[in-house]
């Protein structure tokens, strides 16, 4: 049986001024897996996040972790925002402390850990992302990529058992992208589901096992890379574009140039090898 | 403050215990206010600047710029301790006659004008040093380890960090507009001025909601409690103030006044 660690059901979700940014959303996520929420700006891709981790709360419907409705309780409130962690998209609006150590500090001291353990788990984390080196720089002296990475870092150092990236390559150079997914993988393999938004659907198609199309606060369709970016119809409602490598393949394979062995390939070197 | 930050990071001093550099700066201020010996007063400008420039590092070009702003109010300040004025013009150094009086200055007035000129010179050097050598983020340690209350040091966490944000922001805006134009007269600049200052606070409005999002998303229970990457005293640093604060006594002490 599959074992999901974030359920939400018939989710419906108002902003203030009126807009409805879900309207009866269903989503179920996988545990340990690699999960990609693709859709156009506006469809509601940050607001489902912070639905993950109790920020808002719906006005219909029901989030699960692990199984158990949320009740927005404190107690299970802290447990949930220790196990589901959200690196934003902008991580001016995360950093709230010009030092960097301090800032990774915060999500651990909330934790009530020990402050030998808080220490330990912080230069973890700025390890793992590459930002020991900078700890004592003041965050308005890093670039782009630095601050996300010490974004990252603040959500690592919590040890959480999802970690939610909201277009974590937005504003990265093709090296940080390729060092993104790297770290990305990397959290996955030491056991985390991981789950972020994209517009890079080409870095989707390469590294997601699961992906969903979220449209006008709905999700529309939910399968591999694979067969998502093959549905003509899904790609054309949400306004998708297929990503290069399955595009040139499928290409190749119709026009007999290529011969179908089940393996499709899933980036620029896996595509070569069959051409070879 | 934004230009001295550039420098504040990367000086050599920088991994000083904050608490050491705090209590020199001040402890020489101190004695500086207390004491007033002018050959003091010159040692102490010459040992702050002499450390910025020689053990922290800074350029010294950039610690002219930074103190020529005291400089020249102090300046102007002192002029009006200098001049003085009488009817006769006896006793002055050189004078002018307006009317039926003398304007001018008198040995007396010149030399304590020096002397108030460098008592309070001396004072803002030690002042430059602690801007020059503790980082804000340091700074916010130290008033931590003295107690202050938290919710001032929040504040003082948050206001910091966001300066820059705001800035960079209002940058933003400036550069958008300047290139469409935006400040190609008396009258347009007055209009896009007040267009960023209004977009501004729509902005900051935007920053603090997004920003309580995140806060809360990673445990945010209506205080900020962080760690401090804590730096270590060191008695050699310790020892090597101590030095100089006594040494200035002793020429306070040794040195007449006159
Ligand atoms: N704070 C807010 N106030 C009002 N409307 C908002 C707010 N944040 C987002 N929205 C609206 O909600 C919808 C979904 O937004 P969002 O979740 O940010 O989309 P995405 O992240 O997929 O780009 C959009 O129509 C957006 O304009
Ligand atoms: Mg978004």
């Amino acid at each position: 049986m599959t074992e999901y660690i974030l359920e939400a059901y018939n989710l419906e979700f108002s902003y203030l001024d009126g807009t409805k940014a879900l309207k009866g959303l269903n989503i179920r996520i996988e545990k340990g897996k690699k999960i990609a929420l693709v859709g156009n700006n506006g469809a509601g891709k940050t607001t489902l996040f912070l639905h993950f981790n109790g920020v808002h709360r719906p006005n219909k419907g029901e989030i699960r972790f692990k199984g158990e409705v949320i009740n927005y309780y404190r107690k299970q409130m802290k447990e949930l925002r220790k196990s589901v962690g959200i690196v934003f998209q902008d991580p001016d609006n995360q950093l709230f402390s010009a030092s960097v150590y301090q800032d990774v500090s915060f999500g651990p001291v909330n934790m009530g850990w020990p402050e030998k353990v808080v220490r330990e788990k912080i230069e973890q984390a700025l390890r793992k992302t590459n930002t020991w080196s900078i700890k004592d720089k003041p965050t308005h002296f890093l670039s782009h990529g630095q601050k996300k990475r010490v974004a990252i870092a603040g959500i690592l150092a919590m040890e959480p058992e999802v970690i939610i990236l909201d277009e974590p390559t937005a504003g990265l150079d093709p090296i940080g992208t390729a060092q993104m997914m790297t770290l990305l993988d990397e959290f996955n393999q030491n056991g985390a589901t991981v789950i972020l938004s994209s517009h890079d659907l080409d870095q989707v198609y390469a590294w997601a096992d699961i992906v969903f199309v979220i449209n006008r606060g709905k999700i529309i369709a939910e399968g591999s890379p694979e067969e998502i970016f093959r549905n003509e119809e899904i790609m054309q409602q949400a306004n998708l574009i297929k990503p290069w490598a399955l595009d040139i393949f499928d290409y190749l394979t119709a026009k007999g140039i290529i011969k179908r062995t089940g393996i499709t390939p899933r980036n620029r070197r896996e595509l070569k090898i069959l051409l070879d | 403050m934004l230009y001295i930050d550039q420098f504040v990071y990367t000086n050599k001093m920088r991994f000083f215990h904050p608490g050491e550099k705090l209590f020199f700066s001040l402890i020489t201020m101190i004695i500086c206010l207390l004491i007033n010996n002018p050959f003091m007063h010159l040692t102490v400008i010459g040992v702050m600047i002499g450390l910025l420039v020689g053990k922290a590092r800074i350029p010294g070009y950039v610690l002219g710029k930074i103190l020529l702003v005291p400089l020249v109010f102090l300046l102007l300040g002192v002029i009006t301790v200098a001049l003085s004025w009488n009817n006769d013009g006896i006793g002055m150094l050189a004078s002018v006659r307006i009317g039926d009086y003398f304007l001018g200055t008198t040995k007396e007035g010149l030399m304590s004008a020096g002397r108030i000129f460098l008592r309070a010179l001396s004072s803002v050097t030690c002042l430059i040093f602690l801007a020059f050598t503790v980082p804000m983020i340091d700074m916010i340690y130290v008033l931590k380890l003295l107690k202050v209350p938290s919710l001032i040091i929040e504040m003082m966490l948050l206001i910091y960090r966001f300066i820059f944000v705001f800035v960079e922001t209002a940058f933003h805006i400036y550069t958008a507009q300047s290139s469409r134009w935006g400040y190609s007269g008396f009258k347009r600049s007055v209009y896009s001025f007040g267009m960023l200052f209004a977009n501004l606070w729509g902005k900051v409005y935007f920053k603090t909601r997004f920003l309580m999002e995140s806060l809360l998303s990673r445990g945010y229970e209506g205080e900020i409690r962080v760690l401090y990457a804590t730096p270590k005293f060191s008695g050699k640093n310790i020892f090597f103030f101590v030095t100089i604060d006594l040494a200035l006594i002793v020429i306070a002490l040794a040195l007449p006044v006159y």
